[in-house]
């Protein structure tokens, strides 16, 4: 099948309120029972046929009961204000699944969504050093996310550890950091000192795009 | 400080009772409050000051009863027979974290958190690991039988391939994990069919991992 020739790339940050490391980054079950969480990314570069994106930002906070191949969640997404309506109609597209695989991030974690609420168009304040684990996103109203390194509960040094999935749907090599996060919208929740990652990635009709 | 120049290379197989990925890899807490492990060698290439070290297998297994960062942990080194004395006595004192720069090594790190260790044994180790495949196995009879399979998708059951990678880790730079089983009795019970497994290329110094 043809689809749209589009591409996102930049850098990620996410956190989730299961343990360091997340086990669902391996098939294990989610710390917690419940997965929730929230995530941004800054489009460095990218186009949705002739639409450009760069400099964009959009995020999203999501809630599963159980692990999130079960089902049953709930998502909100955000996209920058700065962006124009065709800009809009182009990342809630990619957003959406649409123009794209089923094999791909967004097609798959759309595939575990019970109710979506409307997407709001809002100021995105997004900060990230991907090498030194330091990062955060905020949404007016809505959501506030931290990341710093995971300290060594021993001698409180930072702790360096990286996870590379060289099949993963959602990135190929993401680093590791501690995460304190707010939902103050639609989606509610507190969480800190959990998990969070930071990774720079590109997306494509086809799913990810290997960067490096 | 002046150490005893040693270096022992070689793949190596560890599985314990966390679920897959272990939460200790990254600093969080063990998934069931406590930590038990095996974990096994086969030393392709190593020397222990003029003591060759080729061919040798060793394992070890471990419990504690909290994170290990808690202490309190027990201990069981096993020695391949094959080794000869001195040989012995050099895996020994690079299992127990001596002739090591302090925390440079899995071995040193661990040491400080053990109050059990219970007398070592020499024994038959079979081994076998291929670590691209995630596949691989560890036993001695009588005592310990330990596999380690690739993790599954729970949607699609394909191989789930994943990589941890520790620039400064005391293990290793960088492992596959997988999922394993381990059994073992007296002196030191293990008891899991589907825990966390890694597989990595040990090379290992008194300075820590090589990389």
């Amino acid at each position: 099948m043809a689809y749209v020739d589009w591409m996102i790339k930049g850098p990620k940050i996410a956190s989730c309120n299961c343990d360091y490391g997340c086990p669902c980054e391996f098939n294990a079950p989610p710390t917690h029972d419940v997965c929730e969480g929230l995530e941004a990314m800054e489009i460095a570069e990218g186009y949705f046929s002739e639409v450009r994106l760069d400099g964009l930002r959009v995020a999203a906070a999501y809630r599963w009961p159980g692990p999130v191949h079960e089902g049953g969640g709930i998502v909100q997404g955000f996209i920058d204000e700065r962006a124009s309506e065709a800009q809009r109609e182009a990342l809630i597209k990619i957003l959406s699944g649409l123009e794209q695989e089923p094999t791909t991030a967004f097609n798959i974690y759309g595939s575990t969504i019970e109710k979506e609420y409307d997407p709001v168009f809002c100021p995105i304040v997004f900060d990230c050093d991907i090498e030194h684990r330091i990062g955060s996103f905020s949404v007016p109203g809505h959501l506030n996310m931290t990341l710093e390194p995971i300290r060594n509960p021993v001698t409180g040094k930072p702790h360096r550890a990286q996870i590379r999935l060289p099949e993963g749907f959602e990135f190929r090599e993401a680093e590791m950091a501690s995460g304190t996060f707010t939902g103050t919208g639609e989606i509610k929740f507190q969480n800190s000192n959990c998990y969070g990652f930071l990774t720079f990635v590109a997306y494509g009709p086809l799913g990810v795009i290997e960067t490096s | 400080m002046a150490y005893v120049d040693w270096m022992i290379k070689g793949p190596s197989l560890n599985t314990c009772d966390c679920d897959y990925s272990c939460p200790c890899q990254f600093n969080a807490l063990p998934t069931h409050g406590h930590c038990r492990a095996a974990v096994a060698m086969r030393v392709d290439e190593g020397h222990f000051g003029d003591v060759p070290l080729d061919g040798l297998h060793w394992l070890s297994l471990v419990a504690w009863p909290g994170a290990i960062h808690e202490g309190n942990g027990a201990c069981l080194a096993v020695v391949d027979e094959r080794a000869d004395e001195r040989q012995r006595a050099a895996l020994l004192t690079i299992l127990s974290g001596d002739e090591t720069v302090p925390g440079a090594t899995i071995f040193n790190v661990f040491a400080t958190t053990f109050t059990t260790v219970h007398p070592p044994q020499f024994r038959p180790i079979e081994f076998s690991a291929d670590i691209p495949a995630r596949i691989g196995h560890f036993s001695v009879p009588g005592l310990i039988e330990a596999s380690a399979e690739p993790i599954l998708n729970p949607v699609t059951k394909q191989p789930h391939r994943v990589r941890v990678v520790m620039p400064n880790g005391f293990e290793y730079r960088e492992a596959e994990y997988a999922a394993g089983a381990a059994r073992a009795g007296d002196p030191l019970v293990l008891d899991w069919a589907s825990g966390h497994a890694h597989f990595c290329m040990m090379h290992m110094t008194p300075q820590g991992p090589v990389g």
